[in-house]
């Protein structure tokens, strides 16, 4: 058991400090390494408090569109990327795949950048 | 080398060169915007011989991370002459040293343009409406020009000749490169497999920068001054680099003017069609803008993978490979797109 705040915590108020009070202080060469740093902060802080969610997430998704596929194979992106390459999954399928990448992909953007999402799919 | 004994160095090649006494150096920077070569803008003023007084250059030179992919600084220096020849606004390619005990690298010398290539001035405010939509016929001519450049040439045999469909050429090498990365990329060999079913018919084969897009061309006071950045050039179909610089990647923003962010389709279709002759199917360039937005996210996994190896630690390269999802989610999405247009 750790003591709080946790480490999502701990980034997000490291972050507040940064961009609201080490940011304007800086010379402006140096500003966009600092709002790299929040941004890495921002991913870091997201993955902490979803991201074993969003893994779980991920793997119920492929592993209910291989069983509606009829497709034997683990449920992980590396045998999906695979059973694409492959292209072994059946044409009549094709809408359920594309609608299974949309899904996970708006999953990563849920982590990587929530901003880029348009409103009604966040 | 240290940059000073590289000044000295250049300045005598260019003093040798331009058949002067002398070459004082006034001004020597490197330039940024270079992982791939080093840069450097030179000024020099010389005292005697045919051309005296003062000459501003830019120096290219090899760097030592140089994408497989890319021409070197001999190859580039070839591909701009040829494309100054068929009209392209291009710096003027003035000498190749391919002695690399000089400065410790290939490089090239060419004269200096005017104005700035910067996406971000460009785009926010340094052009009024009339002259963007002017800048944006102005691409759509000089690519027609320098697609008027067709294999053979006599210039350019190290440029390989697809002897396929160039799309699909393009898809197997981007298959091979997904493949050389570690982690598994369902969407990406989806769109992959798009665009091996949808490669349009080839409408024959042209000299393409490859690497045509806002940010690699200059402009001064609203005119363009030059072309830069050859180091892509290929054979390949002429719709590729017009998909390149239409492409969502690279609009930085500003989503509503496709050309780059600068402008609309119609104004570059028209301003390449007066040159060639040829109306611009857009259909094409929809497809080539999808092989583009798929050749970045596989560009965007190799800076990625030069963090994750060990190569190179950098923040910047690390948040690059994060924005793979961005890429994917424009790619599904123009994919989408595409398909209900032609229901």
């Amino acid at each position: 058991m750790i003591d709080p705040p946790d480490g999502a915590g701990l980034l997000d108020v490291a972050r507040r400090i940064l961009l609201d009070e080490l940011l304007p202080l800086l010379p402006s060469d140096k500003t966009y390494d600092a709002r790299m740093i929040a941004r890495a902060m921002a991913i870091a802080e997201r993955e902490l408090r979803q991201g074993d969610a969003a893994a779980k997430d991920a793997t119920g998704l492929i592993a209910a569109f291989l069983r509606q596929a009829g497709i034997q194979a683990e449920p992980t992106e590396e045998a999906l990327a695979e059973l694409i390459r492959q292209e072994t999954i059946p044409p009549r399928d094709s809408h359920a795949l594309r609608q299974l990448l949309a899904a996970l992909t708006r999953a990563k953007l849920a982590l990587s950048n929530p901003g880029y999402l348009p409103p009604h799919t966040g | 080398m240290q940059d000073d004994r590289i000044r000295r160095a250049l300045a005598e090649f260019v003093r040798r060169q331009a058949g002067a006494d002398t070459a004082s150096v006034l001004e020597f920077q490197r330039l940024t915007g270079g992982a791939i070569q080093n840069n450097f803008a030179l000024t020099l003023d010389l005292q005697g011989g045919p051309t005296p007084g003062r000459m501003e250059l830019v120096v290219r030179s090899d760097a030592p991370s140089r994408i497989a992919a890319s021409l070197d600084r001999a190859q580039e220096f070839q591909v701009l002459k040829v494309a100054r020849q068929a009209g392209v606004t291009v710096p003027r390619p003035l000498w190749l040293c391919e002695d690399a005990s000089l400065t410790g690298s290939v490089f090239c010398v060419m004269q200096r343009v005017a104005g700035s290539a910067s996406p971000r001035g460009l785009l926010r405010g340094a052009l009024d409406d009339a002259q963007a939509r002017a800048l944006t016929r102005q691409l759509g001519a000089q690519l027609a020009r320098l697609h008027t450049v067709r294999p053979p040439h006599p210039d350019l045999g190290f440029l390989p000749v697809p002897q396929d469909n160039p799309a699909r050429h393009r898809v197997d090498a981007y298959r091979r490169a997904l493949a050389r990365i570690p982690e598994p990329h369902p969407v990406l060999e989806w769109s992959l497999n798009w665009l091996r079913d949808h490669a349009p018919a080839p409408g024959g084969l042209a000299l393409c920068h490859g690497d045509f897009r806002t940010g690699n061309y200059m402009v001064c006071d609203g005119r363009l001054t030059a072309i830069l950045d050859w180091e892509f050039a290929a054979w390949s179909d002429p719709c590729e680099d017009l998909g390149w610089l239409c492409a969502k990647s690279w609009r930085f923003g500003v989503n509503d003017k496709p050309v780059g962010g600068l402008g609309h389709k119609a104004d570059l279709f028209e301003g390449y069609s007066r040159v060639s002759g040829r109306d611009v199917d857009p259909g094409a360039v929809l497809y080539w803008e999808v092989m583009a937005m798929t050749r970045w996210a596989l560009i965007a996994l190799q800076q990625a993978q030069r963090h994750l190896s060990g190569e190179q630690s950098s923040l910047e390269l690390a948040l690059t490979g994060r924005m793979l999802p961005e890429m994917e989610f424009d790619l599904l999405a123009q994919i989408h797109d595409m398909e209900n247009r032609h229901d």
